[in-house]
C-alpha cells in the first residue's frame, strides 16, 4: 500500500486484514475527525476512545463499506455514532461555545453544498447566529449531521420530545428572521 | 477571505481547528472538509493534535489483541487485572475449546454415575480430581518451550505458578461440583474429591520443577488411578476420599506445598528451564 | 572503549556430566557490541544461559552492573530488569498475535501499568521493522519475522545488556543490515552480547570479539587484532598452497588458501575475520569434543 492509493482501495486492503493500509487510512482521517468530534465532546479521554473505536470498528467492518460512498463521510458516520453510545449513560456532555454549529456527515449532494455556502455568506447564516445555543446544537445535530431525533437526543443529552420542542422553536425563529431579514 | 473557490486556506483551516471561528463558518469547514481530500491533507498538515498519536495505540493494541477465552472474560469481570489477563493468555487450559472439553468429559462422567452403579461413581471420582491435575500440567507445558526466557524475566515466578493454577482451578472446579451434585448417585462424593484433588495438583506442581509438567502430571494420574482402583475393588470407591484417607491427603498436600515452596525460593519453578 | 563494566564474569565453570562446558570463563564487558565466535558445541549458548540467568553456572560469579545474577533471588531479580535475552529457539504460544505476545512478554517484565506498556510493545515492533503486523498471527509470519519478533521482546525496556543468541539466523541480507543499525545504537549506551556463526556480522557490527571454544576463552580482543593474526597466511593461488589448513576455489577461479607455506606463484591477500577465525580454530591441538 503506498500513500497514492485512494481511500476506497485502502478499504478494501484492510479488509484483507492490511495494517499498513489501516495505518494510511487512519494518517489521512485521523486528524480531520479529532477535530470535528473535539467540537462536539470537549472530553480528550472521549475523543481518544471515539476514533480509537471508530478504526477499530473500521478494521473489523471495512467490508461493509459500500464503493459507491465519500469513504470520509462513511467514516465520519461511524464516528458519530460511536460518540452517542460512548456518551449514553452520561450526564449531557457540557455545551462547547462554538461547538454549536455544526456539519454534515451524510454525502454532499452538491445542491447542499450551496445551503451551505449560504450559511456562511447569506441570512440563513445570521439566522441560525441568532439562535440561542440550544437550539443551535438542536438544528445542528439533526440538520446538519444527519442524525435521527433519537440519535441527536442522545448525543445533547435531552429528552426526544425537549429536542423535538427546541427544533420546532428553532425552525419558527429562522423563519421570522429570514422573512425580516428579506424585507429592507 | 476563508472558503474560496470552494477551498478552506490554511488560516481558515487554523481558525477552525483552533475553535476561533465563528459558528456558521465553521459549520461551512465541516461541511466541506468530507468531500475534499486536498483540504482534509492540508487540515493534516497542520499538526497532529496529542489525542491522534494517543488514539492510535489504543487501535494497534485493540486489533493486536486476540478476545480472550469465556473463562478469562468472566474471571476479568470478577476482578482479575488485566495485566494477570495478559499473563493467563498464554495458558492453553483456560481457552474456549478447552472449557468446552472439561464440561464434555465432566458431564459424561457424572452421566455414567445417573444409574447408582458402582462403576459410574468410579468414574466420576477418578475424573474429577485429575482434570484440575491436567489443566495446571498443561497451563505450564504451553510455556515449556519459552521457559528459558521466562525465566530471565523479573517477574516473580511463584506469584507467577499461583495465578496460573488459581485460575485453571477456578476453570474447572465448580464445573465439576456443579455436575456431581446434579446427579444424586454421585452424592457426597460430589465434594469428597476436592481433597484428594488439593493433593494431587501440589504434588504435581511441586513435581514439576523437578521433571516435565507432562511427566509430573502423568505420575500424578497414575497414583490417582491405583488409589481409586483399589477402593473400588473393595466395593466401596467412596473410601477412596473417607476421613481416614483425607487426613492422609491434607498431609500429602502440606508436605508438597511446604517441599514447593523451598524450590520457589531456591528458584527452582514449575515449568522452568532443566 | 573504557568504559565502566557492565558485566563481569569470573571464573565461571558449567559441566554437564562429564562434559565441561565452560571451563573457568573470565570476559568483562563495557558498552558496545561484542562478537562471541565459535563452533557447535563450543560453550556459547551455555556461556549465553548463563549469563541470562536462565541457567546456574557450577562455580564462579557474575555481576550485572553490581548485582550478583548468582547471588540471592532477590539479586538475581535486579540483574532480571537489568537483561534483555534471545534464547536461541523461541516457542511462540498458541493463537498469538504479534503484539500480544510482546505485551505477554512486557508483562513478565513488570510492566504493569496497560497504557505504558502497549506504547513500549509498539516500540519494541517498530525496532525490528515489524509495526504494521501488530495484529498477525504468529503462526502467519515468515521465519525471518518470527525471529525479529522474538528479538523485540528483548528490546522491551530498553535494558542496558543485551544477550543475544544468533540473532540473525533466518533474516535476508537487507533485514540483517537493518539490524545491525538498530544493535549498534543499543551497543552506544549498553553492552549487547551478540553469540553468532555469521563471521560478516562481527565484521560489520562488532568493534570487540571473542573466541569461545571447548569452554576456554581463545582469543578477546578488538577486531582488527583477529584479523592480524591470520597476516601473511591467506594465499590466493592456481592450485592450494602446501600444508594448507583449509583451501577452496573462488568464483574466480582461483584456490584461497588459509595457512600453509606459499609456493610460487601464491600470492599474500587480506585475510577477512573468517579467515582468521577459522585459522585459530584449525590450530586446536585436540579434535572438537561435544558439549551439550
Amino acid at each position: 500500500m503506498s500513500p497514492d492509493h485512494d481511500d476506497a482501495t485502502l478499504l478494501r486492503a484492510v479488509a484483507r486484514g492490511d495494517e499498513a493500509a489501516l495505518r494510511l487510512l487512519y494518517d489521512r482521517h485521523a486528524p480531520w475527525l479529532s477535530i470535528r468530534l473535539r467540537r462536539r465532546c470537549n472530553d480528550e479521554e472521549v475523543v481518544a476512545d471515539v476514533l480509537s473505536d471508530t478504526f477499530v470498528a473500521v478494521w473489523r467492518g471495512a467490508g461493509r463499506y459500500r464503493s459507491d460512498g465519500e469513504p470520509a463521510a462513511w467514516l465520519w458516520g461511524i464516528a458519530v455514532r460511536r460518540l452517542i453510545s460512548r456518551l449514553r449513560g452520561r450526564p449531557a456532555p457540557e455545551p462547547h461555545s462554538a461547538a454549536a454549529l455544526d456539519g454534515h456527515a451524510e454525502p454532499l449532494a452538491s445542491a447542499e453544498d450551496q445551503v451551505l455556502a449560504g450559511v456562511e455568506y447569506g441570512d440563513l447564516g445570521t439566522a441560525l447566529g441568532r439562535l440561542s445555543p440550544e437550539l443551535r446544537a438542536a438544528v445542528q445535530a439533526t440538520i446538519l449531521d444527519g442524525l435521527s431525533t433519537r440519535e441527536a437526543a442522545r448525543l445533547l443529552g435531552i429528552p426526544q420530545g425537549t429536542l423535538k420542542g427546541r427544533l420546532r422553536r428553532a425552525k419558527a425563529e429562522m423563519r421570522t428572521a429570514l422573512v425580516s431579514g428579506a424585507t429592507p | 477571505m476563508s472558503v474560496r473557490g470552494g477551498h478552506a486556506d490554511e488560516a481558515l483551516l487554523l481558525r477552525y481547528r483552533d475553535d476561533a471561528c465563528d459558528p456558521a463558518t465553521a459549520a461551512s469547514v465541516e461541511a466541506h472538509l468530507p468531500t475534499c481530500e486536498a483540504c482534509r491533507a492540508r487540515l493534516a498538515g497542520l499538526g497532529r493534535a496529542p489525542v491522534v498519536d494517543v488514539a492510535w495505540g489504543r487501535v494497534v493494541a485493540a486489533i493486536g489483541t486476540p478476545e480472550p477465552s469465556p473463562a478469562v472474560r468472566l474471571m476479568r469481570r470478577m476482578g482479575l487485572s488485566e495485566a494477570d489477563a495478559t499473563l493467563l493468555r498464554a495458558a492453553r487450559s483456560l481457552d474456549g475449546s478447552w472449557t468446552i472439553a472439561t464440561i464434555a468429559v465432566v458431564a459424561f462422567a457424572a452421566l455414567a454415575a445417573i444409574d447408582g452403579g458402582s462403576s459410574g461413581r468410579a468414574l466420576y471420582l477418578l475424573v474429577a480430581p485429575l482434570l484440575p491435575v491436567i489443566g495446571v500440567v498443561v497451563a505450564f507445558s504451553s510455556s515449556d518451550s519459552l521457559a528459558d526466557l521466562i525465566s530471565a524475566t523479573p517477574y516473580p515466578k511463584a506469584r507467577l505458578a499461583l495465578l496460573r493454577t488459581a485460575a485453571v482451578c477456578a476453570a474447572s472446579v465448580p464445573l465439576v461440583i456443579a455436575f456431581g451434585a446434579a446427579v444424586p448417585p454421585i452424592g457426597w462424593l460430589a465434594v469428597g474429591w476436592l481433597m484428594p484433588a488439593l493433593a494431587l495438583t501440589t504434588l504435581t506442581l511441586a513435581a514439576m520443577t523437578w521433571i516435565r509438567p507432562a511427566t509430573a502430571g502423568g505420575a500424578a494420574g497414575a497414583l490417582w488411578l491405583l488409589i481409586v482402583a483399589a477402593a473400588f475393588a473393595t466395593d466401596d470407591v467412596g473410601a477412596a476420599v473417607a476421613s481416614g484417607p483425607a487426613l492422609g491427603y491434607a498431609l500429602v498436600s502440606a508436605v508438597a506445598a511446604a517441599c514447593l515452596t523451598v524450590r520457589l525460593k531456591s528458584a527452582h519453578e514449575p515449568g522452568g528451564p532443566r | 572503549m573504557t568504559t565502566a563494566p557492565i558485566v563481569e564474569i569470573d571464573g565461571v565453570t558449567k559441566r554437564f556430566g562429564a562434559t565441561l562446558a565452560l571451563d573457568a570463563v573470565t570476559l568483562t564487558l563495557g558498552s558496545g557490541v561484542t562478537g562471541l565466535l565459535g563452533p557447535n558445541g563450543a560453550g556459547k549458548t551455555t556461556l549465553i544461559r548463563v549469563l541470562s540467568t536462565a541457567e546456574a553456572p557450577g562455580s564462579g560469579s557474575i555481576r550485572v552492573l553490581g548485582h550478583e545474577a548468582t547471588g540471592r533471588l532477590a539479586e538475581r531479580t535486579r540483574v532480571r530488569r537489568l537483561i534483555g535475552y534471545l534464547p536461541q529457539e523461541v516457542g511462540f504460544p498458541r493463537g498469538m498475535t504479534a503484539f500480544s505476545f510482546l505485551d505477554y512478554i512486557a508483562v513478565l517484565k513488570e510492566w504493569d501499568d496497560t497504557a505504558a506498556r502497549h506504547a513500549e510493545v509498539r516500540r519494541a515492533l517498530g525496532l525490528v521493522d515489524l509495526s504494521d503486523r501488530a495484529s498477525s498471527r504468529v503462526r502467519t509470519l515468515s521465519g525471518g519475522q518470527r525471529r525479529r519478533l522474538a528479538l523485540a521482546q528483548a528490546f522491551i525496556g530498553d535494558p542496558p545488556l543485551l544477550i543475544l543468541d544468533e540473532p540473525t539466523t533466518g533474516l535476508d541480507p537487507e533485514q540483517r543490515a537493518g539490524l545491525r543499525g538498530v544493535l549498534s545504537e543499543r551497543g552506544a549506551g549498553g553492552a549487547v552480547l551478540l553469540a553468532t556463526h555469521q563471521t560478516e556480522d562481527v565484521a560489520a557490527l562488532c568493534e570487540r570479539v571473542v573466541v569461545l571454544a571447548d569452554g576456554r576463552i581463545r582469543f578477546d580482543g578488538t577486531v582488527a587484532d583477529l584479523v592480524a593474526t591470520a597476516a601473511g597466511q591467506v594465499w590466493l593461488s592456481e592450485e592450494e598452497v602446501p600444508g594448507a589448513r583449509m583451501s577452496w576455489r573462488t568464483g574466480t577461479g582461483r584456490v584461497r588458501s588459509i595457512g600453509g607455506t606459499a609456493g610460487p606463484g601464491a600470492e599474500a591477500t587480506e585475510p577477512s575475520v573468517e579467515d582468521a577465525y577459522l585459522l585459530m580454530l584449525g590450530h586446536r591441538p585436540e579434535p572438537l569434543e561435544e558439549a551439550a
